[in-house]
C-alpha cells in the first residue's frame, strides 16, 4: 500500500476528505437504487449511512480550518488500486439484498478505511500527522464496532436470498 | 441554461442532475456516470460548454443524469448528431455515449465514419457485451458461445465484434480501454480523451449484472496495459494481436488533424451543408 506517500498534514485531509465524500456519495447513490428498486428497508440504512459520512466530512473540514489543501487528482491518491478505502465495495449490490449486507458491506468499508490509517501511524511521519491519522483511525475502528453491533441484531440472511420469483428473464 | 460570467471551481457532484438513475442495483453505469463528473471537474468545464449526445439502451440514459447540455438520440445515431453539433458549435466540448449494441450494430456504421471523419470529440461505448434494455440478446460483442438468451439457444456461433481494431483501423484518433471497476482510472482516461484533439475512443467495460451477471468477475480480470500508449498505428495494431480484453490504459494517440469545416453563415440548399462533408 502506497499511503506512506502522504508526507503532509494537508494532504491527509485532503485524503480523508476525499474519502469520506465519495463514500457518503456512494451511500447515497445506493439509496437511490434501493429506493428505485423498492427495497425501503435498505435504502433507509444507506440514506442514514450517507448522513453520517456528510457528518464527519463537515468535522474534518472543520478540523482543516483555514489550512491550504492541495488538489489531488482522483487518479492520483495514494490508495492501493487507486481504489478509496473507505467507498464500500458494491459488488454484493442487488435489488433484493437485505439490512445485513448493507450494514456487512459498511463496516467492511470502516475497517478498511480504519487499517488505512492505521498504517500511517506506524509510519516514519511526522508526530502531528501521526496523531491526525491516529485520530482518524480510531473514528472509523469506533463506527465499525458500531456498524457490527447493528449487523449482529440482524438475521443472517437466506441461502438463496437473492431468489427472484418473478425474475427478469431473456426475451423469448 | 445561462451561462456563468466566471468559471466557478465545480466538484464531480455539481455536474449530476437531479433525476435518480433507474439503472439495475450494481450496473457498472453508475460507475461510468460516477467517472464521467469526475473527468469533467478535474477539466473545470462549465456545464454550459459541454454537451452530451447518446443513442438508445440503458447507458444511453447517461444525459439525463447530467446537469450539462444533453440529447437523447434515436437509435444508433449519437454520433452523427454529435457531429453536426461540433461542426456548428466547435467551442463546446462535445461527448457521445451509448452501449455496444447501440454503437456497433445499428449505429455500427457511423462508428466507422466517425472514427475516419476525425471530428474532435469523445465517444464513450458502455460495452456489457448484451442488449440489456430490451432483455437480453446477444450483442455485436458477445461470444460466440454465449447460450442464455433463447434467440441464440446454441450462442452466436460468430465472431464477436472487436472495436479497438475497428477504431484504430478506421482512423480513430485516440483509443483507450478503461472499466467501471475503477471509476478514478476511468476518470483519467476520460480527461485524456477529451483533450485528446480529434475524434477519440473509450472502450468502457460495464457490467450488466441483471443478464450477464457473470461479468461481475470482471474487476478481477481487468490490469493495467503493461506498456505506454503509443503515436504509432502499426505498434498499435501489433499490440492489439495479444490484447486480452481486459487491458486498460490509453493505446493509441494519434496525430491527424481533426476534420473541422470552416463555418459558413448561412446556407440556401441542403446540399450546400452537405458538401462540406464530402471527404
Amino acid at each position: 500500500m502506497s499511503a506512506i506517500l502522504i508526507a503532509s498534514v494537508e494532504e491527509l485531509f485532503a485524503h480523508a476528505l476525499t474519502m469520506l465524500s465519495d463514500a457518503g456519495e456512494c451511500y447515497e447513490q445506493l439509496a437511490d437504487q434501493m429506493e428505485i428498486a423498492n427495497n425501503p428497508e435498505v435504502s433507509k440504512i444507506f440514506r442514514w449511512l450517507a448522513e453520517k459520512q456528510q457528518q464527519r466530512t463537515r468535522y474534518i473540514e472543520a478540523l482543516a480550518g483555514d489550512a491550504q489543501l492541495p488538489h489531488i487528482s482522483p487518479w492520483d491518491h495514494h490508495w492501493e488500486h487507486g481504489l478509496n478505502p473507505q467507498a464500500p465495495d458494491t459488488d454484493v449490490t442487488h435489488y433484493m439484498m437485505t439490512p445485513y449486507h448493507a450494514l456487512a458491506m459498511a463496516a467492511a468499508a470502516e475497517r478498511s478505511a480504519a487499517a488505512y490509517f492505521k498504517q500511517l501511524t506506524d509510519a516514519d511521519a511526522q508526530a502531528d500527522l501521526c496523531r491526525l491519522a491516529a485520530e482518524f483511525s480510531a473514528t472509523a475502528a469506533d463506527f465499525a464496532v458500531v456498524l457490527e453491533q447493528r449487523l449482529s441484531e440482524q438475521p443472517a440472511p437466506e441461502q438463496d436470498w437473492d431468489k427472484d420469483h418473478d425474475p427478469p428473464v431473456v426475451l423469448e | 441554461m445561462e451561462r456563468a460570467e466566471t468559471s466557478p471551481s465545480l466538484k464531480a457532484r455539481d455536474y449530476k442532475s437531479g433525476l435518480k438513475p433507474v439503472w439495475c442495483p450494481g450496473c457498472g453505469d453508475f460507475s461510468v456516470l460516477q467517472a464521467v463528473t469526475k473527468a469533467l471537474a478535474e477539466l473545470a468545464l462549465a456545464p454550459e460548454d459541454v454537451a452530451l449526445v447518446s443513442g438508445i439502451g440503458c447507458s444511453s440514459r447517461l444525459p439525463a443524469y447530467l446537469d450539462v447540455y444533453g440529447f437523447h438520440a434515436v437509435h444508433g445515431r449519437a454520433l452523427p448528431v454529435a457531429t453536426g453539433l461540433k461542426i456548428s458549435r466547435p467551442e463546446l466540448t462535445v461527448l457521445a455515449a451509448g452501449g455496444d449494441g447501440d454503437g456497433f450494430s445499428i449505429g455500427g456504421n457511423h462508428f466507422m465514419h466517425a472514427c475516419r471523419r476525425n471530428v474532435d470529440m469523445t465517444y464513450i461505448v458502455m460495452d456489457n457485451q448484451v442488449y440489456g434494455m430490451t432483455k437480453g440478446q446477444a450483442s455485436p460483442t458477445t461470444d460466440p458461445e454465449w447460450d442464455k438468451s433463447k434467440l441464440t439457444p446454441d450462442g452466436t456461433q460468430i465472431s464477436a465484434y472487436y472495436p479497438l481494431v475497428i477504431a484504430l483501423a478506421s482512423g480513430a484518433n485516440f483509443i483507450a480501454r478503461a472499466s467501471s471497476s475503477d471509476p478514478n482510472g476511468a476518470a483519467k482516461v476520460i480527461v485524456d480523451a477529451i483533450r485528446h484533439p480529434g475524434f477519440s475512443f473509450v472502450h468502457m467495460l460495464s457490467p450488466c449484472v441483471t443478464f450477464r451477471p457473470e461479468q461481475r468477475l470482471w474487476k478481477k480480470s481487468v490490469h493495467p496495459a503493461p506498456v505506454a500508449a503509443t503515436k504509432d498505428p502499426a505498434v498499435a495494431a501489433r499490440r492489439l494481436m495479444t490484447d486480452d480484453n481486459f487491458y486498460l490504459g490509453t493505446l493509441y494517440e494519434g496525430s491527424r488533424k481533426p476534420y473541422q469545416p470552416e463555418l459558413i453563415a448561412s446556407v440556401d440548399l441542403p446540399s450546400e451543408l452537405e458538401a462540406g462533408f464530402l471527404l
